[in-house]
């Protein structure tokens, strides 16, 4: 049991290091010191990584597990969740309303 | 008897919206000789006790609107009579018409009550207090008798409105107001039977047409001479129903607008007109909007079919829908009344008119207001009420329980969620009426909404009415599902929504304080040298005084 663990930490790990190498050319970042490597430092996909998710965006959190969660815990969530729904909603609805505003001030 | 020996009359009542019924009394007493002015009723008793101890008038005339008005009405007549006023005190308006031996049981300081329509009575009343003749013989009136209350004959109702002289503006200076906004009345009546109404009682107790138009170019003439002569440039459309008798009414109405536009007030003004919303006829309301209509009040009521019936609506709400689209395609600011429960509510009506809301202003074209029936003397549902037994309260404030008790704990949290957002001048309700009723208006000379600030009100209105319904969609399955007795409004969930529900609105209530803000700033960069008014035209619209609101419903 404790061997499988590790054998899937490692894996997590491995997959880790990949990444890294793949986004950042090996871990070092521009300044760290020595020759970066020419093959890794791949600057045009970072720039496209980094247009998807601009620095500081934070990203949804995890579901919690709704099994687990109390009656009282799943109101409040609703609530809350119904808020931004519909606070995101009407804001949708105004951006539209600008978009077709800005679009029709270009044709004329 | 006043100074000069001419009979006079004090007028006292709410000035909201220019009580044109008060003016329509003060033209008629002064047309037949008679002097009189207006006084703004005051709960607080000292001004108007002052005054007649001044003016010493011949009679007061109290207007009483608000049936639940009546015992702060009480004090002030009792204030007078302690100080030694001795002019005839008479009441009139449409609950004392219809309750008058409870009126004059509970204020024994007044003489008597001018019933239904009351311009001739009270001149008739005026001529023979004025001659020192018995005044008890008046048509129209009702009087005590020792400890009876004695009922005269009404009169016929006036045929033909043209013949009643204008509604006395004289002490009115449009051109200080912000948004110079007068009142006009078009006709008097309305043939509808709405089970919750009183008007058609009303004007049907005299006899008579059930609407009674005036000429269209009356109507003109009068708003022609406010604009040119007095500067108004809003005007506000106080008649019962301004659509209804069908084919008629909309040549009537398209009448008025194409004088409008021949008396070259096109593009100068603009108007408000308060219809139902099966009157909403494209054809009539682009005529209508091209002479400058620019808001439509519609009594909407209700959301769902069975509930317009149990009102005697006699229309489906699916005509609710498509006044909206009309409206909407007309670019036109609309608000409406919507009654979410009345006396034959069922859980089921209900959650239908959440969900209508929901359908009807989801997208924040207006705010969603929202209250109950109120059973108010002369209705058909009082009488109807009282025959099963249901009536609670007291004669000047009604109350019923409605046939499920689930409903009952349902609208005590309601009204505890919602009063302030609903019934009070502060309220997100009132604040956001004012803003869409602005954001719509089209006048000369004035900073009129750009389309991004339209959105930005569009949007705060859209979450206000998504919040608003999603609580009460909440609480109506909350509590369909808990035992009645096991509900508390106070506490847990329910008292979750509460607090939630009024987060929400302080949120937003913020937020339109940045809008005002940021509309400030926007000043400096208008072109017109106008001085550009302060949000809130609309408040002069309201058909009731600011104390009254939270109470109104």
């Amino acid at each position: 049991m404790a061997g499988s663990l590790e054998s899937r930490l490692g894996n997590l790990e491995e997959l880790c290091i990949i990444i890294i190498i793949i986004i950042l050319g090996g871990g070092r970042g521009p300044g760290h010191g020595g020759p970066s490597d020419s093959v890794t430092a791949d600057t045009s996909r970072m720039e496209a990584l980094r247009r998807i998710l601009p620095p500081g965006v934070i990203p949804d959190p995890f579901s919690p597990d709704i099994a687990r969660l109390s009656l009282e815990a799943i109101e409040a969530r609703l609530l809350q969740v119904n808020a931004e729904l519909t606070r995101l909603r009407s804001h949708e609805a105004e951006l539209n309303t600008r978009l077709k505003e800005l679009r029709g001030s270009k044709t004329k | 008897m006043s100074a000069d020996s001419t009979p006079s009359v004090l007028l006292i009542g709410y000035q909201d919206q220019d009580n044109l019924g008060l003016r329509y009394l003060l033209s008629s007493v002064r047309q037949a000789g008679f002097a009189g002015r207006i006084e703004t009723y005051t709960a607080d008793p000292e001004p108007i006790v002052a005054l007649a101890e001044r003016l010493r008038p011949d009679v007061i005339g109290f207007s009483l609107i608000f049936q639940y008005m009546s015992p702060a009405f009480a004090r002030v007549i009792e204030a007078l009579r302690a100080a030694g006023c001795r002019s005839h005190v008479t009441i009139g308006g449409h609950y004392p018409s219809f309750d008058p031996e409870e009126v004059l049981h509970r204020i024994p300081g007044a003489n008597s009550v001018v019933r239904f329509e009351g311009e001739r009575t009270l001149v008739e009343l005026m001529q023979r207090l004025g001659r020192g003749e018995g005044w008890r013989g008046v048509a129209g009136i009702a009087h005590r008798h020792g400890d009876e209350v004695v009922l005269n004959p009404l009169r016929p109702v006036l045929d033909d409105l043209d013949l009643l002289p204008l509604p006395d503006r004289s002490d009115i200076d449009y051109r200080r107001q912000e948004l110079p906004m007068a009142s006009v009345l078009g006709s008097r009546g309305c043939p509808w039977d709405c089970s919750f109404c009183s008007i058609r009682p009303f004007y049907e107790a005299q006899g008579g047409k059930l609407r009674r138009l005036r000429s269209p170019a009356a109507v003109v003439e009068e708003m022609r001479q406010l604009h040119f002569e007095q500067g108004a440039e809003m005007f506000l459309f106080q008649d019962d129903d301004f659509m209804a008798t069908g084919r008629r009414a909309r040549r009537w109405a398209e009448d008025i607008a194409s004088g409008i536009i021949a008396a070259g007030l096109k593009g100068r003004i603009a108007f408000k007109i308060s219809c139902r919303s099966d009157e909403v006829h494209y054809d009539t309301m682009a005529r209508l909007a091209e002479a400058g209509l620019t808001h439509v009040y519609m009594g909407v009521e209700n959301g769902d079919d069975q509930g317009l019936a149990n009102m005697n609506k006699r229309m489906k709400a699916s005509a609710h829908l498509e006044a909206g689209e009309v409206l909407r395609s007309l670019d036109m600011s609309f608000d409406f009344g919507f009654m979410l429960l009345e006396p034959y509510s069922t859980i089921e009506i209900v959650r239908n008119n959440i969900a209508f809301l929901d359908s009807y202003v989801g997208d924040g074209w207006t705010v969603a207001g929202f209250c109950r029936t109120l059973p108010y003397a002369g209705t058909p549902l009082k009488t109807q009420l009282e025959a099963e037994g249901r009536m609670l309260g007291t004669p000047f404030e009604p109350d019923y329980n409605f046939l499920d008790p689930k409903l009952d704990r349902f609208y005590d949290w309601m009204l505890l969620t919602f009063y302030e957002r609903n019934f009070t001048n502060s309220g997100l309700n009132e604040v956001l009426r004012r803003l869409n009723f602005d954001a719509r208006l089209k006048l000369p000379n004035r900073r009129n909404f750009r389309p991004s600030e339209r959105a930005k009100v569009q949007r705060i209105t859209a979450e206000c009415n998504g919040h608003a319904l999603y609580c009460l969609r909440s609480a109506l399955d909350y509590i369909e599902t808990t035992p009645v007795d096991e509900i508390d409004i106070r506490g847990g969930y329910l008292a979750k929504l509460t607090v939630h529900e009024k987060m929400q609105e302080r949120r937003l209530l913020a937020e339109l304080g940045a809008v005002d803000a940021a509309r400030f700033e926007w000043r400096q960069f208008l072109e017109s040298d106008q001085e550009f008014r302060s949000l809130g035209g609309f408040a002069n619209a309201w058909t009731l005084a600011p104390q009254d609101l939270p109470v109104a419903g």
